[in-house]
């Protein structure tokens, strides 16, 4: 789900970003420093949308290192799935313990097989999930819907469990490169 | 949290909901449409399921086999407390999601010796959903005339007042096993994140998962994935083969003067690798016989790498020994799949049930410890760029340092596509005549300026045979493992094959084709016990098997070649014996058939001479023995200096009285003794020209313990035994 959330920050500027068109400069900074990043608890940071001039207090020079200390307070993007939200992925790696697939910034978003409906087999031939009808098929490429059973953010990286039991979860797109 | 424990509210708390959607995040039409249509998948009603969607985790089918979901039974044990149950107050409902540790119910209970009332708590022993509560009929334990109004004429009759029962069952609590973690902290059934103590977390085994993941697996989801890989091989009639690849397969190299090195006969490719803002160019040299190697052990065995190697790195080298992705498919373990390790290897992550169908191929068996060491092949080291920098130490881990801030000529054009596997085959080696030669020199230089006493396994990189000897031992293994011969579509040669390996094993004593024969028919009973107890149920037993064959009725003395204080069995040497089936013995008797000796002048060796009929060999033959699974020549590797005393007499009392198994694999003599012949005839006259080039003795020449070296030294002895005789 993406969601937009205020947050504060102190953040420390160089010198040498001193000069006119500070809080331009500010902002920049902000976003190559936030931007892709992954907060904890909170997601992944998609964009920074908002930054008013007054929430940007005049700054403090730090006496050892030179360096301006600023608090900023802005509004960023973010990307975070949450429990039971249906969510599109792409699958990245099928195995026989089961896939795995992306969703952007979300890397490995992990279907076990006890999370696949029961006529799924697995397919060492081919490597891919078949169901028993063999007309679904997941393989590497392919777009799944599914639920998000479960989210572990640890640092530096979100692990993401997903579960296709359930209705009009599954595949929903055939391989696309 | 237990809304209320108060005794006037446990009417209104006995009552048991049917409401079975309690996830309250979940629209009641989609739960709905999912019990519709789980009703239909499967037969397990919906209420059995955990956060109110349907059938997650009991996968008692194909997909899973293993069932996520248990079911604990709820029960309050008052087992001699002298307490008697008075009444049964639930703070949950049926349906409720309850974590562990959480208050469930409290039943208050009434000491029997008449001290008051007390409150027992029942507490949920796992995170997990309560499938059944149950209030138990307490009635009839009362005390008749007590104050709680229930007089009915059943209240009155027990007189005696039955006990009551020992443990009290309230109901059922559905929980999630966690069977599979991601990273080791998430259950990937449930959802939810252990904390890192907890005892699943601690219990589960990290398995290695295409594409870099990791999960980790409980016991019995790692039992069960043994048994279906093990269902699927034993179908298949194949087996496991992790194999490295540096210096096991090939021999990779960084350094630029690789490109004008005359490789001769062997296969050489060149990749670039990305690395740290770099583009690294690779040199790897094939291990001679290395793709027959493969597409042999393929139709016999389910091929793995596993390297120390980085990824792309490992990734690279598959494709070039792979195009059509047949071989290893994606079974590829790099050093970045395992940064834990410290340098250790370990099948583990790979096979979490159990190795006893994977056979190993390495040439430093120093990196797999403990029980994998028994199922280890141990290799010669491939070095064919002896001079230059080693790509993928294993002991530092670290990359290979740069040599020279640009790796690769300017020369040259920076990028041959990498995805094709072929890039660069040097056939002939044509601008590098010179240079050739040169690093030729080089390498003359260089043997002469170390000291040839301790005589070395290495040959000539080019007549390297290891994966021809590797190959038939192997076979030998598959053989013993599945009796009734390879794959249906592989010769019928290999049933027999391994057939005769259990027949030839025979007594100790050793009898060679003939006398096994006659032994089977004369002394059935015995033959048939010997099979009985054979045929080892895991392949580290049929590996020991195979190599127990290989010296079998040799008595091994060792001279010289181990400090005065150590056991001969405990030593390195002493264990290369002692898995190849001979016998070690400390001091000098008329039994000993070999004696391991470093010079020629130690006591032992001048009574072996002495006696005769005693094969006074190098240390080298023990070994290559050893890494070939093959009893070497003995002739090749003869003492310098001995050889005079030893081969009139010793040759064909050693003939008569050893035993020479006749199962393929195990036979020193046969094909390829004919192919050295061959081999022999032709490089006879470069060897003598190099010979007289260098100006080496034929003790010096020892060293050389294969290949070429072996036949230049059978002509030396020749010619030696000719000037004795002459």
């Amino acid at each position: 789900m993406f969601y937009l959330k205020t947050l504060e920050k102190d953040f420390m500027l160089e010198p040498k970003d001193l000069g006119p068109g500070l809080k331009e400069t500010i902002k920049r900074r902000l976003t190559q420093m936030m931007e892709g990043t992954l907060e904890p608890d909170l997601g992944f940071v998609i964009a920074l949308v908002g930054l008013d001039d007054q929430h940007i207090r005049p700054g403090r020079i730090e006496y050892e290192t030179g360096q301006v200390e600023v608090w900023v307070k802005f509004t960023v993007m973010l990307f975070r799935p949450f429990r039971n939200e249906i969510l599109d992925a792409q699958v990245t790696t099928v195995t026989d313990m089961g896939f795995f697939a992306d969703a952007g910034p979300v890397q490995g978003i992990y279907v076990n097989k006890h999370q696949m409906p029961q006529d799924y087999g697995f397919d060492a031939q081919d490597n891919v999930w078949r169901t028993s009808d063999m007309e679904v098929e997941i393989r590497p490429g392919c777009g799944v819907r599914m639920r998000v059973v479960g989210v572990d953010i640890t640092p530096g990286r979100m692990n993401v469990v997903g579960s296709i039991m359930d209705d009009y979860t599954g595949l929903i797109s055939g391989e696309t490169d | 949290m237990l809304q209320s424990c108060m005794p006037e509210h446990t009417g209104s708390w006995l009552l048991v909901s049917q409401h079975l959607y309690s996830h309250s995040s979940l629209p009641v039409r989609t739960a709905k449409v999912v019990a519709r249509a789980m009703a239909i998948r499967r037969p397990r009603p919906a209420a059995t399921s955990l956060n109110g969607t349907q059938g997650v985790g009991t996968c008692d089918n194909g997909n899973g086999g293993t069932r996520a979901y248990d079911t604990d039974t709820l029960e309050l044990d008052l087992e001699g407390q002298g307490l008697r149950p008075l009444t049964v107050s639930w703070g949950r409902r049926q349906g409720d999601r309850v974590k562990v540790g959480a208050e469930l119910a409290q039943v208050i209970c009434e000491r029997l010796d008449g001290g008051g009332k007390v409150v027992r708590r029942l507490k949920a022993q796992h995170t997990g959903r309560l499938e059944e509560v149950v209030v138990p009929d307490l009635s009839g334990l009362r005390r008749p005339g007590t104050d709680v109004g229930r007089e009915g004429p059943e209240a009155k009759e027990p007189e005696e007042r039955p006990l009551p029962p020992p443990r009290l069952v309230l109901g059922k609590l559905r929980y999630c096993t966690h069977p599979v973690l991601q990273s080791g902290r998430m259950c990937a059934v449930c959802g939810e994140v252990l904390s890192e103590g907890t005892g699943q977390a601690q219990e589960a085994t990290r398995v290695f998962v295409q594409g870099g993941y990791h999960v980790s697996v409980s016991r019995t989801e790692a039992a069960f994935l043994h048994r279906s890989m093990a269902q699927k091989l034993r179908r298949a009639r194949k087996l496991n083969l992790i194999l490295d690849i540096d210096l096991t397969l090939l021999h990779a190299t960084i350094d630029p003067r690789a490109e004008r090195l005359d490789h001769q006969k062997l296969e050489v490719h060149a990749f670039d690798i990305f690395n740290q803002g770099r583009i690294l160019r690779h040199w790897c040299c094939l291990r001679p016989h290395l793709r027959t190697f493969l597409s042999q052990a393929h139709a016999l065995y389910v091929l793995t790498i596993y390297t120390h190697g980085r990824r792309d790195y490992a990734h690279q080298v598959a494709r070039l020994l792979d195009p059509d992705r047949t071989l290893f498919e994606d079974r590829i373990v790099s050093r970045d799949d395992c940064p834990d390790l410290h340098g250790q290897k370990s099948l583990q992550r790979l096979f979490p049930g159990g190795i006893e169908m994977a056979l190993i191929l390495d040439d430093s068996p120093q990196v797999w410890q403990g029980e994998q060491s028994r199922h280890l092949l141990p290799v010669l080291p491939f070095k064919f760029y002896t001079e230059f920098e080693e790509v993928n130490r294993v002991a530092g881990l670290a990359p290979a340092p740069v040599l020279g801030s640009s790796a690769v000529p300017p020369s040259r054009p920076l990028s041959p596509p990498p995805s094709s596997p072929p890039t660069t085959t040097h056939s002939s080696p044509a601008p590098s005549g010179v240079s050739g030669k040169e690093t030729d020199a080089e390498a003359d230089r260089k043997e002469e300026k170390t000291p040839p006493v301790p005589p070395t396994v290495f040959g000539d990189p080019r007549e390297d045979t290891q994966l021809e000897h590797t190959w038939r031992a192997l076979e030998a293994v598959h053989a013993l493992y599945y009796p009734g011969g390879g794959k249906p579509d592989t010769e019928e040669g290999d049933g027999g094959a391994g057939r005769s390996i259990i027949q030839d094993r025979g007594p100790a004593s050793g009898n060679d084709e003939l006398s096994v024969k006659a032994g089977k028919e004369g002394e059935g009973e015995e033959a048939d016990e010997d099979q009985g107890v054979r045929p080892p149920q895991n392949v580290a037993g049929c590996l020991s098997f195979v190599r127990r064959q290989v010296l079998a009725g040799v008595t091994i003395l060792f001279s010289g070649v181990l400090p005065r204080n150590v056991d001969p069995r405990r030593s390195d040497l002493g264990y290369m014996a002692l898995s190849l089936g001979a016998r070690i013995v400390e001091d000098f008797s008329p039994t000993v058939t070999h004696l391991v000796a470093e010079n020629a002048s130690t006591e032992k060796v001048f009574r072996a001479r002495r006696q005769g009929g005693v094969w006074i060999v190098a240390r080298t033959w023990l070994q290559l023995s050893f890494l070939h699974c093959d009893r070497k020549d003995e002739a090749g590797h003869v003492l310098p200096g001995c050889m005079s005393t030893v081969v009139p007499s010793g040759k064909k009392g050693v003939k008569e009285t050893l035993p020479v198994s006749g199962g393929d694999g195990c036979e020193p003599s046969g094909e390829p003794q004919e192919a050295k012949e061959q081999r022999f005839d032709n490089k006879s006259d470069e060897d003598n020209e190099r010979m007289s080039k260098r100006q080496k003795g034929a003790a010096e020449k020892m060293e050389h313990a294969d290949g070429d070296g072996e036949d230049s030294t059978a002509e030396d002895l020749v010619a030696a035994l000719e000037d004795e005789l002459g």
